[in-house]
């Protein structure tokens, strides 16, 4: 069976590497890591994953104004977003406009079977 | 006529001492009570009472102290008689004059009956603008005749009594002022921490949380990893994992804590938002075999609040509550309206009131303290109540917590506004 591609966008090196290294020992996922905004669009674009866990404040570019982008590209804007964020809140989601509003959320510290959960209710 | 004139001098003189030692009471009722009591007794006045205009109504008079036909100073402000009624006062009150002595006049006792005849001076008690009472002489115990300077002194130390009254009454509000002062400082002063700690929380909460992921997705990877029966490893892998949902607890707290998000209010009745408060912990109370009794008003008003944050309310005041309870305890929750005491409003109130060991004197006055709490062993954060009392707050709402008796059970009251009261 064919494995996934899972694309992971967080400024934070060391999260993105853990979860790539628990998702990939799995056997059933490919995953990319992106710690820039701007760097995720061109690998969404190149990759066309199947699921996107989106960090959302990241300094270059932060995560609902990656979502717009994918959203106004034709190549990307059917590919899952699942959000991650440390700060869940109403005033989190506010912020950043009504674009992301109905955009699922999972809050870190995650597991690696809530990621996953979160893959197959999500996944394309 | 020397005499005479010593006598008055000498009468002025006391009445200056009695002036200082009126001033020093400590309240508008301990003056009144002094001036009959130290007036008769210095002054040598035989019966005396002071009454004040009904502010409500001024066509009446409100009684403060007298002496009755025994010689007993005694509280009469369960008297109320008209102006009208008393030719004296009626006179005084038409011309705004200070004062009016008469002879052999019919002297009553507080009932209006006739219990003697004799002299009765009636002196105006202004408050430098207008009358606001009346001070009453008379001789039915001793007899002795009034001279027109017993008038005058009358109308000297009502008039010096009024001064001192108008005085006692600013004082008094100018205490009230001071305390209210007192405690909106008080809460500006918390109001202001809670918005250095919230702009903290949202930074903290980043920070942390992220190390925490990292933290979290490394032990996972290494639980998969670490092929091994060893007990300790495996103990030590999920004391960690604990560890960080804790941590993450806390973060969390924090947020919920500093965050000032908008309430979505809709009409609740409060009793629903109980009983679905209690389903969402009834594997708790299940699990504690703890009695619950609820007292729920037939009809209660409808409150304007936010449903889910009020709930969060209702189930941290329970769980605090059953935290604490073994199996012989009871939970009981009280619901009723009622006036509210301090402003003109209906109010809706929920008690849960527990039978269990009460709250620990030392804890009382810091319960809403962050991070103060009796439950740390058990994961408890100390940011519950803090939560709490924000929402209540930001319902316009109050919370009291309290121990029933010392040792003998803690009592929680939520106070909401009623629907249409705001």
């Amino acid at each position: 069976m064919a494995k996934r591609k899972i694309l992971i966008v967080d400024d934070e090196k060391d999260f993105t590497d853990m979860i790539k290294l628990n998702l990939e020992l799995t056997g059933k996922y490919d995953v990319k890591v992106e710690n820039k905004g701007r760097d995720a669009l061109a690998a969404a674009r190149q990759l066309r994953p199947d699921l996107i866990f989106l960090d959302i404040i990241m300094p270059d570019m932060d995560g609902g104004a990656v979502l717009f982008n994918l959203r106004n590209d034709r190549e990307t804007r059917d590919i899952p977003v699942v959000f991650l964020t440390a700060i869940v809140g109403k005033s989190d989601r506010g912020d950043l406009g009504n674009a992301i509003s109905d955009r699922p959320f999972l809050a870190k510290p995650v597991t690696a079977s809530e990621l996953m959960e979160c893959i197959v209710n999500n996944i394309r | 006529m020397n005499v005479k004139k010593d006598v008055f001098e000498e009468k002025l003189k006391i009445l200056h001492e009695l002036g200082n030692e009126l001033s020093l009471t400590k309240s508008v009722k301990d003056l009144c009570r002094s001036a009959v009591e130290l007036g008769r007794k210095r002054l040598g006045f035989d019966r005396l009472s002071t009454w004040f205009v009904d502010a409500g109504n001024p066509k009446y008079i409100i009684g403060s102290f007298g002496v009755n036909e025994k010689g007993n100073v005694r509280e009469e402000t369960a008297e109320r008689v008209t102006i009208d009624g008393d030719p004296a006062m009626k006179q005084i009150h038409a011309k705004q004059a200070h004062s009016l002595m008469r002879e052999g006049v019919p002297l009553r006792d507080n009932s209006g009956n006739i219990v003697g005849h004799g002299s009765h001076i009636i002196a105006a008690i202004w408050n430098g603008k207008e009358i606001v009472g009346y001070l009453s002489t008379d001789n039915l115990l001793r007899h002795k005749p009034f001279t027109e300077q017993d008038r005058e002194i009358t109308e000297l130390f009502a008039s010096t009594f009024g001064h001192l009254y108008s005085l006692k009454i600013a004082e008094e509000a100018l205490q009230v002022a001071y305390g209210q002062l007192k405690d909106i400082q008080g809460q500006l002063i918390q109001a202001a921490k809670m918005e250095v700690v919230g702009g903290l929380a949202t930074g903290v909460a980043h920070e942390v949380k992220n190390p925490l992921a990292i933290i979290l997705q490394g032990l996972e990877y290494l639980s998969k990893k670490i092929k091994t029966g060893d007990e300790d490893i495996l103990l030590t892998l999920q004391r960690m994992r604990g560890a960080v949902k804790k941590a993450k607890g806390v973060v969390n707290g924090l947020l919920d804590f500093s965050t000032f998000s908008e309430l979505n209010l809709t009409p609740q009745n409060l009793n629903s938002v109980m009983e679905s408060s209690l389903f969402l912990i009834k594997h708790q109370i299940d699990k504690r075999g703890i009695r619950i009794t609820k007292d729920f008003a037939d009809r209660l008003p409808p409150v304007m609040a936010d449903k889910n944050k009020v709930e969060q309310v209702f189930i941290n005041v329970l769980l605090n509550a059953l935290d604490q309870l073994s199996e012989d305890d009871k939970l009981i929750i009280r619901t009723y309206a009622k006036d509210s005491l301090d402003e003109d409003r209906k109010s809706v109130i929920v008690e849960v009131e527990d039978t269990g060991p009460g709250i620990p004197t030392d804890i009382l006055s810091k319960l809403f303290d962050p991070f103060v709490t009796t439950r740390r062993a058990s994961g408890g954060t100390g940011l519950g109540l803090s939560i709490v009392r924000n929402i209540m707050n930001m319902h316009n709402g109050k919370i009291d917590i309290g121990n029933v008796k010392e040792g003998h059970g803690a009592k929680v009251t939520l106070e909401f506004i009623a629907q249409g009261q705001t």
